[in-house]
This record gives structure tokens, sequence and C-alpha cells, in this order.
């Protein structure tokens, strides 16, 4: 999965201690895109919304998004931004 | 879209507080003393407009700032005091000017005690009793209340309830632009200016006698005030009763909407009234990911977090990840608290 564009956060607050990232990708982001990143760490995914909400967190940094949806919200540990490199490099291979 | 963030800042504004901030910058500026064009003296308007809200006889007393976080900071470096107390209810603007040095506390000094409150809990929404307050003071303690949250919303009796003093924001239920605010002192309180400067009266004095201080300096932001002054007047005209009745039915009706979801826990004060904020978590879901659904799914703007008042969170056992807040404004309906009790429902259903 290509990404096409990164920008901050609009909601750097709501992640404490975090800097956010918004991730737009090429294509809108799919059920197996999802379960692709599950290897990452914890991983939530409520299928039963009405738009499946999903997250994978690990000490470093978390992924969370909405099937469908054209980008994917990355959360990095300020001490950890260079994790970043590791999430695009995941993301493309997906 | 539909916004429940009006503790953060309100939305929408009057049609008056729009037409006001376009008139102020197509109009020539205003400018008591600074200019020779005709035009109503806006600052002295709007003090008296807030003065007549608030119930501030002594209106002249009433001083403009950039906001309530700016008029704390401005009030707390201006006095002198032999102790402070001010509880976990408070806000970062307190708190971080008190634990950073900003106010000066010499215990063997002469100044008066300082007793600094928060009006209405920008997290569960709990209303201060002011009314009996003033009472259970020590004589001479000095009462300062912050109304961030409840200007405009809840009722305010500053001469009544004994405030010395008021510190207000412009831009949530005063219904105004971001960048305004300012607060009230008590005349005879000896405030150290923070600013010096041009203030386009008496220009000739350079150095002021001890405690014939000038508050405002430099030009003031006559567009935001403008907006302010038509915010201001919306409310006056609707009523702060009346506003504050509907703002509680809705607040009730989320409440009672919430309370009976399964796995949602509400976070409500343990007793008296509750202003128009409402916060909550759902089990099993970090309150930033529930704001995430509810903007990205439902199209609902709400605010998580800790909300700048970390001990607050502490004391509801909700520190670090804080709560979800949903805080009504004047223009909110029951058809948007339904659309959030339905949303929470839908989440929660998913776990």
């Amino acid at each position: 999965m290509t990404i096409v564009q990164i920008t901050r956060s609009p909601e750097p607050c709501a992640e404490a201690g975090w800097m956010a990232f918004q991730y737009y990708l090429e294509r809108p982001v799919s059920r197996d895109f999802i379960l692709g990143l599950r290897p990452l760490g914890s991983f939530v995914f409520l299928e039963g919304l009405s738009r499946p909400f999903f997250k994978i967190e690990n000490e470093h940094y978390m992924i969370k998004g909405l099937l469908g949806d054209d980008s994917v919200r990355v959360a990095v540990h300020g001490q950890h931004l260079d994790e970043q490199a590791a999430i695009q490099e995941r993301i493309q291979t997906l | 879209m539909i916004y429940l963030n009006n503790a953060a800042t309100s939305y929408p504004k009057p049609p008056g507080v729009l037409a006001a901030v376009g008139g102020a910058l197509s109009a020539p500026p205003p400018g008591p003393f600074r200019s020779n064009a005709p035009g109503e003296d806006l600052l002295t308007a709007l003090r008296k407009a807030l003065g007549a809200l608030f119930h501030i006889a002594d209106w002249e007393r009433i001083f403009f700032a950039a906001s309530a976080t700016d008029a704390l900071n401005r009030v707390l470096a201006g006095i002198d005091v032999s102790s402070v107390q001010a509880g976990p209810e408070n806000h970062n603007s307190v708190l971080r000017p008190l634990l950073n040095g900003v106010l000066r506390v010499d215990p063997a000094g002469p100044g008066p005690a300082l007793h600094i409150v928060n009006h209405c809990s920008n997290v569960t929404g709990a209303v201060l009793d002011l009314e009996t307050l003033r009472p259970s003071l020590q004589p001479g303690t000095l009462l300062m209340v912050d109304a961030a949250q409840s200007a405009g919303c809840l009722p305010l009796d500053v001469d009544g309830w004994g405030i010395d003093i008021l510190v207000f924001t412009g831009h949530k239920g005063l219904l105004g632009p971001t960048g305004t605010g300012g607060y009230y002192v008590r005349r005879g309180i000896p405030l150290r200016p923070a600013q010096f400067g041009g203030t386009g009266r008496d220009s000739r004095v350079i150095k002021y006698a001890e405690g014939e201080w000038e508050y405002e300096v430099g030009t003031p932001d006559t567009v935001g005030l403008a907006g302010l002054r038509a915010g201001v007047e919306y409310v006056l005209e609707q009523g702060v009763d009346a506003i504050c009745a509907r703002e509680s039915a809705l607040t009730e009706a989320l409440v009672a909407g919430l309370r009976d979801i399964p796995r949602v826990r509400l976070y409500l004060p343990e007793d008296g009234p509750q202003g128009p904020v409402v916060s909550f978590n759902i089990e099993g879901l970090l309150p930033s990911d529930v704001g995430y659904i509810l903007q990205n799914s439902h199209g609902i703007t709400v605010r998580t977090g800790l909300h700048c008042a970390p001990l607050a969170h502490r004391l509801l056992g909700t520190d670090p990840h804080g709560t979800v807040r949903a805080s009504l404004g004047a223009f909110n309906t029951a058809a948007d608290v339904e659309a959030l009790v339905g949303a929470v429902r839908e989440i929660a259903a998913g776990l």
C-alpha cells in the first residue's frame, strides 16, 4: 500500500505524550490491510461497528483507523520517532 | 458535523458575532483616546454589558485580556499574598502559574490569603456553590473565581457572592471569538500590572505613582472585542437563566441516555448541580479511541484526554488517559444528544 501523504494529526493532544500523524493511503483500508498490521502489536478490531475500527499498539507506537477510510492515524511515542520508518516500510509491503 | 466541544470553544457563534467581527474590520477602527474619528466607545460598552451579566456594579474594574489563561497569569503575577489555596479541580491555567513561581507568596508578609476556585469543572461539570463560599472563608481572604467554563452558561453574582477577582474567557459560553477574555479585580486590591506601555491616556505620565496603575496597554483587539460584545449581548438578550435551563435539560438527557448503556462509565459530580459538561468512558476502549470513532465514523466532535486538568483526573482515577468529554452549548439540540447516545451505544455494543 502506497502512502501518498503524511500530515501532522489535527488532534495531537488526544495522544498525550505522543506525536500523531495521519497517513493518507492510495486505496481505502481493507480487512486484509488491517490484518496485515496485526503482528506489530496488541490488536483491537471492532468488526461489529457500522464502520469497523482497528488499533494496533505497542510500547513505541500505535496505528488506528476505520475500515474503508483512506487514511490511518499513526501515533509515535516522542522518544521513538525513528520507528516511523519501520511503520512506513510495513505499510508499503501490504 | 455535530459539535459537542463547547467547553473548549463554543461553536457556532450567533450571527451577530460574525456581523460584529466583520463590521469591526470594515469600519474605521474605534479608538478611545487614540483617534479623533467618531465612533462608540466599544470597550466601555462591553465593560457595562459584562457588569450587567456578572452583577458587577463597579464595571470599570473589568479589564480585557487575550484569554482566561492570560488573565489568570496577569492577576497571579500582580498580587502578593501570605498563602494560597487551590483545589485539584483547578485547570492548568491556575495550577501551572502557581507551581512555577508566578505568584509571590510570603507567609510573613502583609498580603492576604488567596482562595482560588473553579466555578464549573471542565471535567465533570461540577458546579461550586459560590453563594455559600464567602461566609466560610476567613475574613480578609481574597476570593478568586475562575469562571472560564461558567461565564455565559451559569448565573454569576460577583457583588452578591463577595467575589474579589473573577476571571473569564470570551470564546466559550460568552460566544465570542478566541483571543478574548478578561478579569475583574475589586477596587482597592493592589494589583501590579503585568505589562506597561501606551494606553492613549495621559501620555506625560511615564512612571506611575504607586497604585495608580493602568491595566490595558497597547492597541486593544477591537475586532475580537466587538465580537465578544455581540456574544455578551446575545447572552443578555436570551437570558443566562434561560440558557442555563436549556443546557441543563440537554445535559440531563445526555446523562440519562448514557447511563443506560452497558460498559459506559459516567464521571458525574458527587453532589450538587452539573454544568453542561459530561465525562464518560467506555470500558475496553481508550477515550482517544472513542473520540476517533465518534469523529471519523459519526461526525461527532468531542474532546478526549485530560482536558488540561490532570489533578481532577487523578482524583477521578482516570489518569493518565482521561475521559471522553461531551460539552453542550447554546445551539445544541436534543437531536445532537440523541446522536451521541446512539453512537456510544453502537460502539459499546461492538466490543
